[in-house]
């Protein structure tokens, strides 16, 4: 008999994500931050030539056309429209949708927990983020690293400073792929996700922060102690798990319009579709956004390290397969 | 199965991607098989 119906999770773990979550809204309510919901569906999506949307068409109901909505690969567009608008501090807990995002630690619609500060700098959230993280899973070591650091202390290279060449050398080296013809953002994600990331966090919460500029997405950039363009954004893990990705946010239209016409060129240049750039956010920069830095943490993967489970399908009602 | 080969096979898999997307070829994966393993590309949340 075809045991398909069945919750891909064991009734324990549900339990345990009703708890966490009732933790986690404690945890915004305790601090007056707003909880917020946001349009699931969205006639914007997001460019990233390196992310997918899932896309439908919505008609009829006194619509003289068909409209194209996205599925939202993050609530930041709609949240950012908010704070615009002087919502203040706000977070929600939102359904993501990633098309070709489908492995043991994803699963293609997944729960994304996301939170704005307005004032706050990037020390500051990170500084939140750890406590967070110390309400779910308990207090641990704490350790900070620029990205630049990891590889020379990982790979004994710098990622800014070596030649492409040899980016290609160590890429190939270590994946055991030709590498010759990649570009050198394809070189630094190949190395920093096969060689470095499965370090990360061992000890305990573990944040990298100062990425290179090409990866900033809708971060600022700034320049680091060593007169380089950096993103001034982070990531955190845990046990080897990429768990929450912070931005101090971009607030300028010019370069936000700049941001997205660029990745639809990459992705035209690698034969993707292009993304509608979302003009509402667009106007609500132009508006003007405040000062303001915000974080994306992976909810289901929250609770994997809580529940000390390795495959993501073990702490959803009903994965991709029996969805 | 033994953990290098393992990589090895997942390494392949990965380089057949690249590959495929480098000579704009229509790929779309929608459920990536258990080969490609834990070792992705950075997810970015956010």
């Amino acid at each position: 008999m075809n045991k398909l119906w069945q919750p891909s999770a064991p009734i324990e773990n549900l339990r345990l994500r009703a708890e966490t979550l009732n933790q986690v809204r404690q945890f915004f309510y305790d601090r007056h931050i707003l909880e917020v919901e946001t349009p699931i569906l969205g006639r914007g999506g997001s460019t990233d030539p390196y992310l997918d949307s899932m896309i439908t068409v919505c008609s009829g109901g006194g619509m003289s056309e068909s409209v194209t909505l996205y599925l939202q690969t993050s609530p930041e567009f709609h949240m950012k429209r908010l704070l615009a608008a002087g919502s203040g501090p706000i977070w929600q807990l939102s359904r993501s949708f990633r098309n070709g995002e489908a492995s043991k630690r994803h699963n293609p619609e997944f729960s994304m927990l996301e939170w704005y500060r307005p004032d706050f700098n990037l020390q500051r959230l990170m500084a939140e983020v750890q406590e967070l993280l110390e309400v779910v899973l308990g207090e641990k070591a704490v350790g900070f690293s620029r990205y630049r650091d990891l590889f020379r202390t990982h790979l004994a290279i710098d990622p800014f400073d070596t030649s492409l060449d040899e980016l290609r050398c160590h890429a190939t080296d270590y994946a055991g792929i030709n590498a010759s013809d990649l570009d050198r953002e394809s070189c630094c994600d190949l190395l920093m996700s096969h060689v470095i990331e499965p370090e990360l966090g061992q000890e305990g919460f573990t944040f990298v922060y100062e990425y290179p500029a090409a990866q900033a997405a809708l971060a600022r950039l700034k320049s680091d102690q060593e007169g380089d363009l950096v993103a001034d954004r982070f990531e955190c893990y845990y046990q080897g798990l990429e768990l929450a990705n912070g931005y101090h946010e971009l607030c300028d239209p010019r370069e936000q319009k700049e941001r997205f016409s660029q990745d639809n060129k990459i992705r035209r240049q690698l034969g993707k579709s292009t993304v509608q750039e979302d003009i509402l956010l667009l106007e609500a920069l132009h508006s003007g956004l405040p000062d303001c830095s915000g974080v994306a943490l992976g909810f289901d993967r929250l609770l994997m390290l809580r529940a000390g489970i390795t495959d993501i399908s073990e702490i959803l009602s009903f994965d991709m397969n029996r969805a | 199965m033994d953990k290098i080969l393992t990589k090895t096979i997942t390494w392949s898999f990965v380089g057949y991607i690249l590959q495929a997307v480098r000579k704009k070829e229509v790929y779309q994966v929608v459920i990536r098989p258990e080969s490609i393993g834990e070792n992705e590309k950075s997810f970015n949340f956010k």
